[in-house]
Order: structure tokens, then C-alpha cells, then sequence
């Protein structure tokens, strides 16, 4: 009875740090992609600066 | 997202993305309409491209605030008005701050307009408002 558990607390932790590893990971790709977009980072993703040119003077980034 | 759902420890992803992506295609939308009456900036692209840039740029935005608003929310002591706007807002100023650190350095490639930084805060707050209401439609709807 111990044995048993003991192992699904295992399972429920292992379960907590998947979730909160694909919570962080998705954040911080988010976080890149909004980035690459409110700078215009062209030497990231091609073409960043000329798609969101208008977007970005819209929310008030700074660019030239 | 099944095994991401609410509990005490763990925090619903995919509410937050759904939510946040809905309420920044809604305010990225809006903000078309807002920018051509406010006029703080002449778009260059015809409607259509502005329509779809605008949609995917206030997505990625409101995916962001959606993704915060998961992990915080309940975490903070406001409501979902005031977690939602104040990450939005938090949002929108460190990268505003960073641009203002990037116009200094390189004012040739980055330059600043109060005008457009004006209407920007503006946006922040409208998107944390937008996923606020749609959180908050979420909540009545589940209970």
C-alpha cells in the first residue's frame, strides 16, 4: 500500500514538472515570436519588418 | 490539453492561449479601426494586409498576456480585470522600455514617437481589458 503510494506521488510530480516545463516553454517561445515582431528583427525571420511595419508603429514600437 | 486542466498546482494552458489569442485577433482588429480615426500613423500596406498583419501581431501578443494570465491569475491580488490589464500593460512597457534603450543606441534604425507610444499604451490596456471580458465569459460559462 506504501509502495503504490508512493509511486503515484512519483507520477503526479513527474506530471507537475512536464506541465510546468511546456507552461515555460510555451511562454518563451511566445515571448521570441513577440520580440522578433516589435523590433522587425529581419536578421531573425526574414520579412519580419516589412509584415508588421504598420503593426508595430500602431502599438508604438520604435522604428525608422 | 487535456492533462494541463485546472487544479491547485497546475495552471490551464490552454485556456490562457485560447483566450489570449482570441482577445488579441480582437484587438489587433480593433486597433485597424482605432489607428485610421486617430490617424497617429499612415499605414503603407492596403487593408487586407493590414487586417491579417494586425491579426497575427495582436495574437502573438494577446498569446503571451493569455500564457501570464494562466500562471497568475488567482496568484495576485486583483481581479481578472486588474490581473489581466496590469500584465498587458507590464508587457507592452518592458518592450517599449527596451526600444526606447535601442533608440538611444541606434536612433537611425529605432526612433521614437510619443503620439504612437500614446496610442500604444492605449493598446495594451484595451487588450488587457478584451482578455479580461473573455476570461471572465469563460468562468460564467463553466460554472
Amino acid at each position: 500500500m506504501d509502495e503504490k503510494v508512493v509511486k503515484q506521488d512519483a507520477v503526479k510530480h513527474k506530471a507537475v514538472l512536464v506541465n510546468s516545463l511546456v507552461v515555460t516553454g510555451l511562454i518563451f517561445a511566445t515571448l521570441f515570436s513577440v520580440v522578433v515582431v516589435t523590433y522587425g528583427l529581419d536578421t531573425v525571420i526574414a520579412g519580419a519588418h516589412d509584415t508588421f511595419h504598420d503593426f508595430r508603429h500602431s502599438i508604438g514600437m520604435a522604428c525608422h | 490539453m487535456k492533462s494541463f486542466s485546472n487544479s491547485q498546482e497546475g495552471v490551464n494552458v490552454g485556456r490562457g492561449f485560447i483566450n489570449g489569442s482570441l482577445a488579441g485577433v480582437v484587438t489587433g482588429l480593433l486597433m485597424v479601426g482605432i489607428n485610421h480615426l486617430t490617424a497617429v500613423f499612415a499605414f503603407e500596406g492596403s487593408l487586407l494586409q493590414s487586417l491579417a498583419t494586425f491579426a497575427v501581431g495582436g495574437a502573438l501578443f494577446g498569446i503571451l498576456s493569455g500564457l501570464l494570465m494562466s500562471v497568475l491569475m488567482g496568484r495576485l491580488p486583483f481581479g481578472i480585470f486588474g490581473t489581466s490589464v496590469m500584465i498587458s500593460v507590464a508587457v507592452w512597457t518592458s518592450l517599449r522600455t527596451v526600444g526606447v534603450a535601442l533608440a538611444g543606441s541606434n536612433p537611425f534604425r529605432f526612433h521614437s514617437d510619443i503620439s504612437q507610444t500614446i496610442q500604444g499604451f492605449g493598446f495594451a490596456i484595451l487588450l488587457g481589458c478584451v482578455l479580461a471580458a473573455i476570461w471572465k465569459m469563460g468562468e460564467e460559462k463553466a460554472a
